[in-house]
């Protein structure tokens, strides 16, 4: 059942990476998919198969997995007691004969000098033990996994993630339709943080070649009813936590080019466009989008600097495309900072710009459970495979001294340090 | 000459010396004459006092650990793999001949990571952390015990097809370096466990989440699903000799497209170190 299991699960997993998943595949791979072949599509989509580790199958594996752990880990506490009752280790290996009798001194010495500890003295016997607490190892390491199933079924249950993309100088309201997306455990309806954030400034570091160096933002927390608004400095690696509410710094980040809409009544409408970070320093910040008059788009190509080469603000480029639906490209030039270019019957303007952040916001079980089973499940690994539990057995008879041992793993290597003990009793 | 070639030269000086080890080794094992191990070892060894140089030089000017780029990686795994070889093969006469599978794979993964990208690379903000430290030298530990545990598997099954190659020389039996594959299994085992654990507490203070399915994530279970399947199947149905040195064989070769193969190919936000 344990194969079985383990190969369900490998399997799974396999799937999991191989099937275009939702929200990691994201939609527009799933849909040409959709288009491409419909009918697998459809049978994926039945199975589950989009969505393998949030289906209700996957789920049902991991119960599973939690009940066949908690019977291992049960099954290991019983064998164990058992073990810690002082055994002959008749049926061992391998027994051996010196013909010699050697002192108990002698003999104890030989034996505690390779680390092995008496258990028991009983009649003409010495039963002794190395790394006796080794053979909790696979019962402590199996607790440790089912503490991870049960903390990562709570996870699936009870979590709240969200994930939000806000300008600088904006405020996010924390309520939960205004995630930009949801990551909702299956009991959760929705994610309100309980109060809102406002972005103050995101400061992105730079090194010589144009390569994220560091990020770092500040935020201030405007509740109500307090008098002076709370600050808090986020980073990668560095998050906030407020009312069991923790804000991570996101990795995507970029400029927000503001441009201004002056319609011919003279009312002006600002549009922002968050603009796409390019892996490559030489290449453009990019996004594009419509304008509030019917049947235009935009297209941006954003350089920071005229050298075209440093994503730090300096002197701005902005490359910008306009469409109008049925009429094509209706411009497409640069647009200086403070500049302006017709747009219908009235002008667009490039007034600002400033840098967006995506944050993310969790509120999860006590992670406390998931850690203590990851401690748990390490020190049983180090138990079960580095202190192998090991027993010998010293028998006193008229002929000399019988030697025998026991252990649960690599057999082979046992008996040639049995023999390397006997040899030492016999040269005694 | 510059710092950088310095650090290029001592680089090569260790390949050079791991090469000489692998042919000493090999001669001692094929010809039987076991009076070659200790200058093996000794190459070895000597291999391994520029690589370490090497590195320390390539830190200092990096200004962080050898866990970016190619050359970073494969360069340091392989000082870890060299470094395991020599306490196992200082404590462990019969395992020297391993050498002649581990000490090839070192020098290969050191020419590879050379000519790949040998171009120093800042370390980006989120890597920058403590976990990442421990979460990349417990990988590297377990890397370097499963090369080892695939070396006394290669040699398993070439001791028991003595028709393939004639290797009696001074390495272990059998039944004892079967025990030998297993017991660097576990070890390895280990330490992709605490490597797993490490990651996600590290994934859950930059991300957010413990565990998130991302491919190398994935493949890292797989590998770990794939080395437990090996262990158990050893202790409750017996699979032993070469049953279970081939399923090692197969279980390394997943290892080895999760560390180095899979993040050439895919879109994962683990991919950063082996670009």
């Amino acid at each position: 059942m344990v194969i079985g299991l383990i190969v369900l699960l490998l399997l799974a997993a396999a799937l999991g990476s191989l099937i275009p998943q939702v929200g990691a595949a994201g939609p527009a791979k799933l849909e040409a998919w959709r288009l491409g072949s419909p009918l697998l599509f459809a049978g994926a989509t039945f199975l589950q198969l989009t969505h393998i580790y949030t289906s209700y199958w996957f789920l049902g594996l991991v119960v599973i997995i939690a009940l066949a752990l908690a019977q291992t880990v049960l099954q290991q506490i019983r064998k164990n007691r058992l073990v810690s009752e002082p055994v002959l280790a008749l049926d061992g290996v391998p027994v051996r004969w010196q013909n010699r009798a050697a002192r108990p001194e002698q003999i104890i010495a030989v034996l505690q000098k390779k680390g092995y500890r008496l258990q028991a003295k009983p009649g003409n016997k010495l039963l002794y033990r190395r790394f006796a607490v080794g053979r909790w190892g696979s019962a402590i390491f199996h607790l440790g996994l089912l503490i991870i199933v049960l903390a990562g079924l709570l996870a699936l249950l009870f979590q709240q993630r969200g994930y939000v993309q806000v300008i600088e100088g904006d405020l996010f309201s924390g309520q939960s339709a205004d995630f930009f997306s949801r990551d909702l455990g299956l009991l959760q309806k929705g994610f309100d943080t309980g109060f809102p954030v406002f972005l103050n400034k995101l400061s992105p570091e730079y090194w010589e070649n144009g390569k994220l160096k560091n990020l770092a933002a500040s935020l201030i927390f405007p509740e109500n009813g307090s008098a002076e608004p709370e600050h808090a400095a986020l980073g990668i690696n560095r998050p906030v936590s407020r009312h069991g509410v923790r804000i991570l710094q996101g990795l995507d980040f970029g400029y927000t080019v503001s441009l201004m809409h002056t319609a011919p009544d003279g009312k002006e409408y600002p549009l922002h466009f968050m603009l796409t970070n390019p892996q490559d320093p030489a290449k453009p910040f990019t996004g594009n989008g419509n304008l509030p008059l019917p049947g235009y788009r935009v297209a941006l190509q954003f350089y920071p600097d005229l050298s075209m080469h440093s994503p730090v603000l300096g002197k701005p480029i902005l490359w910008l495309t306009m469409e109008r639906q049925g009429k094509g490209t209706v411009f497409n030039g640069l647009v200086p900072p403070g500049g302006s270019i017709p747009c219908g019957e009235g002008a667009l303007s490039f007034y600002r710009v400033s840098w967006w952040s995506g944050l993310i916001f969790m509120r999860t079980p006590d992670m406390t459970l998931a850690y203590s089973g990851f401690i748990l499940a390490c020190l049983g690994a180090v138990l079960l495979y580095l202190f192998q539990h090991r027993t010998i057995s010293v028998i006193f008879i008229d002929q000399g001294v019988v030697v025998t041992g026991r252990c649960s793993r690599y057999r082979p290597l046992f008996a040639e340090e049995l023999a390397g003990i006997t040899k030492e009793l016999a040269e005694l | 000459m510059t710092t950088l070639t310095h650090h290029m030269l001592l680089h090569w000086t260790a390949v050079v010396f791991y090469i000489i080890a692998t042919v000493l080794l090999a001669v001692s094992l094929i010809f039987q004459k076991e009076r070659l191990d200790r200058p093996a070892l000794l190459a070895a060894l000597l291999g391994l006092i520029p690589h370490t140089a090497s590195i320390l030089i390539r830190w200092q000017i990096a200004g962080h650990g050898p866990y970016m780029a190619r050359h970073e990686v494969l360069t340091s795994m392989a000082w870890i793999t060299v470094a395991l070889f020599l306490i196992v093969a200082w404590k462990n006469q019969r395992l020297r001949p391993t050498g002649i599978v581990v000490l090839p794979l070192a020098f290969l993964m050191m020419a590879v990571g050379a000519f790949l990208n040998p171009e120093i690379r800042q370390l980006p903000p989120s890597l920058r952390s403590v976990w990442l430290v421990i979460h990349i030298l417990f990988n590297k530990i377990a890397a370097g015990s499963l090369i080892i545990a695939f070396a006394t598997s290669v040699l398993y099954l070439l001791k028991e097809k003595k028709r393939a190659i004639r290797i009696t020389g001074g390495l272990a039996g059998l039944e004892v370096l079967d025990a030998y594959s297993a017991r660097f299994v576990g070890f390895g085992f280990v330490f992709w466990s605490i490597t797993i654990g490490a990651g996600a507490i590290w994934a859950n203070e930059v991300w957010g989440r413990y565990w998130g399915w991302d491919p190398i994530e994935t493949w890292s279970l797989i590998t770990w699903l794939l080395f437990g399947l090996y262990l158990h199947l050893r202790h409750f149905f017996k699979w032993h000799g070469a049953k279970a040195a081939w399923l090692m064989i197969l279980c390394f070769i997943v290892s080895i497209i999760t560390l180095f193969i899979l993040p050439m190919l895919t879109a994962s936000l683990h991919v950063e170190y082996f670009t």
